[in-house]
């Protein structure tokens, strides 16, 4: 059981996502989401702290979806592998799917609150960040990256694909899409904006081809955002 | 190394409570869009001056009885459906989309009306205050513009005034209208106290549309409770009771301010003494220190509501933004979470107003504040009453959902009063404005709401014919991304169900 998921996760069962040849140490979706969620040397946040956990907790269950562990469909998220996963964070959120049944919004919040952290420090663990502690009191401590040019490397990834006009698999199009949810893709679609603002039509095109799970998953971050935006609490 | 944030499973529920919203903390985010000080200060004082009449406490009090009839009701829809753009929302679901759309219109316009209103208050208060502390002469709108740069600035890069700052002043407001209360109370005039200005039969006088128009005014804000629905602890508990408790700490501060203010100058004198000292007529009640702190705190407090009107302001914007009713720029937002296009289309409608005012000469206090003001108001009562009609309209659908003096009663009552009151206001503005004989501006203001109503219909038909994708999420607001409204009570539910579970 546990071999027949972890060869179909890097065989035939997931092809097409492109996990295998990204470059840069980090293949995790929440894990270039957070990369690009801050900035490249300084690790200062791009995001509204709240706005930010909400992306990386549609990451986290978009890891789970590219595995084809978990099915996003009406607001519920449904578990359809729960074997053990290899990266300990997504079997812990894997854990929490399977023993509770809420709405996907529910669990956006829920994982929003940890998320930061959790990404943060499986980040630390692969060796591309730094925990630094606050400076001063009223300071955030902040997660710094160890290279700028491997933080930065999501980014521009991200945007040679849009300006080369290459194609964008699904794992790309559901990063896009979250981006876009949480407004990050102004920050980091800013080289595809200036310097190709054509290609900003493939952001549109690629969203249009998600699959349902991951259109489930970008379309409940967006509502999730939208809604704490309105509500006052970011 | 790793270090485990995510505990064990089984605390989902718990994990989320921890992090919402309770009772005292809607509350607290209701009463600082509220801003009792600028109520009690502003709105008492010319409540009585405007209308010449001294029934005002009666006034407040038969208001606050109704609001609370309305919000059986309402914070009954909103266990339901949940939405930013509460009211709306609820027309919306209610009386159909084309009523929601012209319901959204409506609010738009009250919000911003009653924002621009603020300014108009604010400018000649700082100028009187500055005039006399320091002898400086200085003209109101520079004032005003100082306050519009600030709030339009913090509503770009949104530093987070609200929480502790407002709250903290919020506290300090009420304690000063309190003791201002206390001691007018402890010197009535003559030496006695008098009743009469508390009895309700006075209201069968004329000119009562007037009284009750500004003393709707004074409780605008309350309705935003709904707004927190999703963010409340319990969803089901949180909101009604956070309602209720809103209303009544406003409703006795407001009747009992009032009535003191009639008996320490004299149920005889009370409208003439308005008309002299405007809001220092509430501070003169008090020592040399209650008055000067009153004098400060009602500038914050004006600044403070100011800047919660904003909010509301592009909160609407937003919602519709987000359902593609309104352009969808509105409803995308910078990377710190502000919808920066509404928020600057609210700041230069407000500049506008400005301007408008200094270069044509027009008086801010009268023309600005409490004309766009009261109008703002009336627009909320129109709101009030087609929110009521939705109510009752929705569970007449949904029977199963709620009791009958949530779903029928309350509601039912509460849409024939409002329908009265909005009755009596259109029929009295004239006086509202404080005309003696019926007035063009009297016909004109009240108008823009039928306008804007008429345009929101026809918009909401254009939609149903040429974008039906967009017609159908209307009401939806944030949610609209996902095509069905956030589920409130489903989620509540749910996590009721697992607390059983877990126990």
């Amino acid at each position: 059981m546990c071999c027949a998921a972890i060869e179909r996760r890097h065989g035939g069962g997931v092809t097409g996502y492109g996990q295998n040849e990204r470059p840069g140490g980090s293949d995790r979706l929440a894990d270039e989401f957070f990369l690009m969620a801050h900035d490249e040397s300084t690790g200062k946040p791009r995001l509204a702290e709240r706005i930010a956990g909400l992306g990386l907790a549609g990451a986290l269950l978009g890891e789970l979806v590219v595995e084809a562990r978990i099915e996003l469909r009406q607001g519920t998220v449904t578990v359809l592998d729960s074997s053990p996963c290899d990266d300990a964070l997504a079997g812990r959120v894997l854990e929490f799917l399977k023993q509770e049944e809420h709405p996907t919004r529910t669990w956006l919040a829920f994982f929003a609150q940890s998320a930061h952290d959790e990404v943060g420090w499986r980040l630390t663990s692969a060796g591309l960040l730094v925990r630094e502690g606050r400076k001063r009191p009223w300071q955030h401590g902040r997660w710094v990256p160890v290279s700028p040019s491997v933080a930065a490397r999501p980014t521009a990834l991200l945007c040679t694909q849009l300006i080369r006009g290459q194609d964008l698999d699904q794992r790309s199009a559901v990063l896009l899409g979250l981006l876009r949810a949480t407004g990050l893709d102004q920050p980091v679609l800013w080289e595809v904006r200036h310097t190709a603002p054509e290609a900003m039509r493939r952001v549109g095109e690629a969203l249009s081809t998600l699959e349902a799970s991951f259109a489930e998953l970008v379309m409940q971050t967006e509502a999730a955002v939208g809604s704490a935006i309105a509500s006052h609490r970011v | 190394m790793a270090k485990s944030v995510l505990s064990q499973p089984g605390s989902v529920s718990a994990a989320l409570a921890k992090d919402r919203l309770g009772v005292p903390s809607v509350v607290y985010f209701v009463l600082a869009g509220v801003a009792p000080l600028t109520a009690t200060a502003g709105v008492i004082t010319t409540a009585y001056y405007v209308t010449g009449l001294t029934s005002v406490p009666a006034a407040f009090i038969v208001v606050a009885v109704v609001l609370s009839l309305f919000s059986v009701g309402y914070v009954a829809m909103a266990r339901h459906i949940s939405n930013a753009g509460a009211f709306y929302a609820f027309i919306s679901r209610g009386l159909g989309r084309e009523a929601g759309v012209a319901g959204a219109l409506i609010a738009l316009l009250a919000y911003n009306l009653l924002q621009v209103g603020l300014y108009g208050m604010f400018g000649p208060t700082v100028e009187a205050y500055v005039q006399q502390k320091a002898n400086v002469d200085i003209h109101w709108w520079i004032y005003s513009l100082a306050a519009w740069a600030v709030v339009t600035v913090l509503g770009l890069i949104r530093v987070d005034l609200s929480g502790r700052v407002l709250g903290v002043l919020l506290t300090v407001e009420v304690i000063v209208v309190v003791a201002l209360t206390i001691s007018g109370a402890a010197h009535p005039a003559g030496g006695h106290v008098t009743f009469s200005t508390l009895n309700p039969s006075d209201l069968t006088k004329g000119g009562v549309g007037a009284v009750l128009a500004t003393a709707v005014l004074g409780y605008v804000g309350f309705e935003q409770s709904p707004v927190y629905a999703e963010e409340a602890r319990h969803p089901r508990r949180t909101i009604p009771t956070a309602t209720y408790l809103s209303l009544a700490v406003i409703g006795v501060v407001y009747a009992a301010a009032s009535w003191v203010m009639s008996t320490y100058y004299g149920v005889g004198n009370v409208t003439k003494i308005a008309q002299q000292e405007g809001p220092g007529m509430l501070f003169g009640m008090g020592d040399a220190f209650l008055n000067n702190a009153g004098q400060i705190l009602f500038m914050t407090s004006l600044f403070a509501a100011a800047l919660a009107f904003h909010n509301a302001c592009w909160r609407y914007s937003f919602a519709l933004g987000r359902e593609q009713v309104l352009p969808g720029s509105f409803g995308r937002t910078g990377t710190n979470g502000v919808p920066k296009a509404a928020s600057a289309v609210q700041s230069v409608i407000g500049l506008g107003f400005i301007v408008a005012f200094a270069i044509g000469g027009w008086n801010p206090m009268t023309d600005l504040f409490f004309w766009f003001g009261t109008t703002g108001g009336f627009g909320i009562l129109i709101l009030l009453a087609l929110t009521s009609m939705g109510v009752v309209r929705y569970f007449a659908q949904h029977p199963e959902e709620e009791n009958l003096w949530r779903r029928l009663i309350a509601p039912g009552v509460s849409v024939l009063l409002l329908a009265v009151m909005v009755y009596l206001v259109a029929n009295n503005y004239s006086l509202l404005l404080g005309y003696t004989s019926p007035s063009t501006a009297g016909k004109v203001l009240p108008a823009l709401y039928v306008v804007v109503a008429l345009i929101g219909v026809g918009w909401a038909l254009f939609l149903r014919a040429s974008r039906p994708e967009v017609y159908a999420v209307v009401g939806l607001g944030p949610d609209a991304a996902t095509g069905q409204g956030a589920t409130v009570a489903a989620s509540a539910s749910s996590a009721g169900k697992l607390a059983g579970e877990g126990a």
